[in-house]
């Protein structure tokens, strides 16, 4: 047997559709075992039980609740017009000619005013920078070709927020969601456009010389508002 | 009755159709060990509407595409998708070494000591750069040739050929005693 016969036969059977086919009618029988109501009865009932303990003991608690107050506010007054986005206005960013470079080649330059505290939820924990350009650039940092830089906040799984600027460009582009109709809203006298697609916010604005992309992935309207109200003072 | 007959259509479609769909599902993924379980979620998803309406005067194929597709953005976040993309895979220094290689590298012609070809393989899909694995399932399990691979990938032909050659390499240097063998 040639080492190319040998491989392809590693290959078939990693990927061998009778193992693949069996997974598959596993999970067909199951669902017909336990349909979702019945998988939801044990969750719901975790829940209520739960959901009566903590009453239980905000009860208990009552007369103490105002010393566990948070010290400061976590909500601001801005409401932000979002406009919403269909899926047809749904455009992939990922140009094929597109390349990442992590920060430990650079130093990335920061986007705001120095001084201000950036408000990002706390379970955003897990950070990193990188910045976007052209595959056919040498020169990444000094050349035309750079696109724009990008930092990155999530909690390493669903939840993120990702901000990319740039001093030359818009880092979504021109065309890529605004259009004159768009409503405006306007955080310390910075305007903005906000858009909603499913559980994504996206925002474009000019902030400190710099164009700034926001992209959200499942975080709350109020957590944005946040945000963008901590970095635009 | 009805379940048990389009438990007979579901095996019928999966078995006609599970070689092009995995072949789709691979050059489409961001990383190759993602592909089980797309596939699984592409054939339940066939299953769930197969117990729903009846499938007729349908090009079965590029309907699985379709539902693929679906799959496989659902699967990948955005952030995800920026999250696997490769640094450097094709920059000016990587066509030039093409120069440098030599064309006659054969995997045929590789001792390997350790003749354990599912940890070569796994070796393969480990790789940072999902391109390898890729261009090695194509090259080798399809029989593709490398414009078609460039053209799949949508690549140029310089690059598929050096990521063949480079890994084949160090294949050689890494599960081989670094030479050929004599036939």
């Amino acid at each position: 047997m040639t080492n190319q016969e040998k491989l392809k036969l590693a290959v078939e059977q990693d990927m061998n559709p009778k193992q693949c086919y069996m997974d598959i009618i596993k999970k067909i029988e199951k669902k017909k075992k336990y349909p979702i109501w019945k998988l939801s009865f044990i969750p719901t009932s975790l829940i209520v039980i739960i959901s009566g303990i903590l009453f239980l003991q905000l009860s208990n608690k009552k007369e103490n609740i105002l010393d566990d107050q948070f010290p400061f506010s976590t909500e601001n007054d801005i409401i932000l017009n979002i406009n919403q986005l269909t899926e047809a206005n749904e455009i992939t960013r990922l140009d094929l000619s597109m390349k990442t470079l992590s920060d430990h080649y650079f130093n990335i330059p920061y986007p705001y005013k120095e001084g201000h505290p950036v408000m990002i939820p706390t379970d955003l924990d897990k950070n990193y920078n990188y910045l976007v350009y052209n595959e056919d650039s040498n020169d990444i940092q000094t050349d035309n070709r750079l696109y724009h830089y990008v930092m990155v906040a999530t909690d390493g799984n669903n939840r993120s927020i990702y901000v990319a600027y740039s001093k030359k460009y818009k880092p979504l582009g021109d065309d890529y969601l605004s259009n004159e109709k768009s409503k405006v809203t306007i955080i310390n006298d910075t305007e903005l456009k906000i858009y909603q697609l499913k559980n994504n916010y996206f925002a474009e604005f000019y902030y400190n010389d710099y164009n700034f992309s926001v992209e959200t992935l499942n975080i709350t309207e109020q957590e944005l508002s946040n945000f963008l109200v901590s970095i635009l003072k | 009755m009805a379940s048990q007959l389009n438990l007979y259509k579901f095996n019928d479609i999966y078995d006609k159709t599970y070689s092009d769909i995995l072949k789709y599902v691979i050059i489409k993924c961001h990383n190759i060990d993602d592909t089980k379980d797309i596939m699984q979620e592409i054939y339940l998803e066939l299953w769930n509407i197969l117990n729903k309406k009846e499938l007729l005067d349908i090009n079965i194929k590029s309907y699985l595409i379709g539902i693929a597709n679906h799959k496989i953005k659902k699967h990948y976040t955005l952030l995800q998708k920026i999250k696997t993309v490769s640094l450097f895979e094709k920059n000016d220094k990587d066509i030039e070494l093409i120069d440098t290689l030599e064309d006659d590298l054969d995997m045929n012609h590789i001792i390997i000591e350790q003749d354990n070809w599912d940890t070569i393989w796994k070796y393969i899909k480990k790789k940072k750069n999902q391109d390898i694995p890729k261009v090695f399932y194509l090259y080798y399990v399809w029989d593709c040739t490398i414009k078609e691979i460039a053209n799949l990938l949508n690549v140029k032909e310089s690059y598929v050929k050096h990521l063949i050659y480079r890994t084949l390499r160090e294949l050689q240097d890494h599960f081989g005693n670094g030479g050929y063998s004599n036939d």
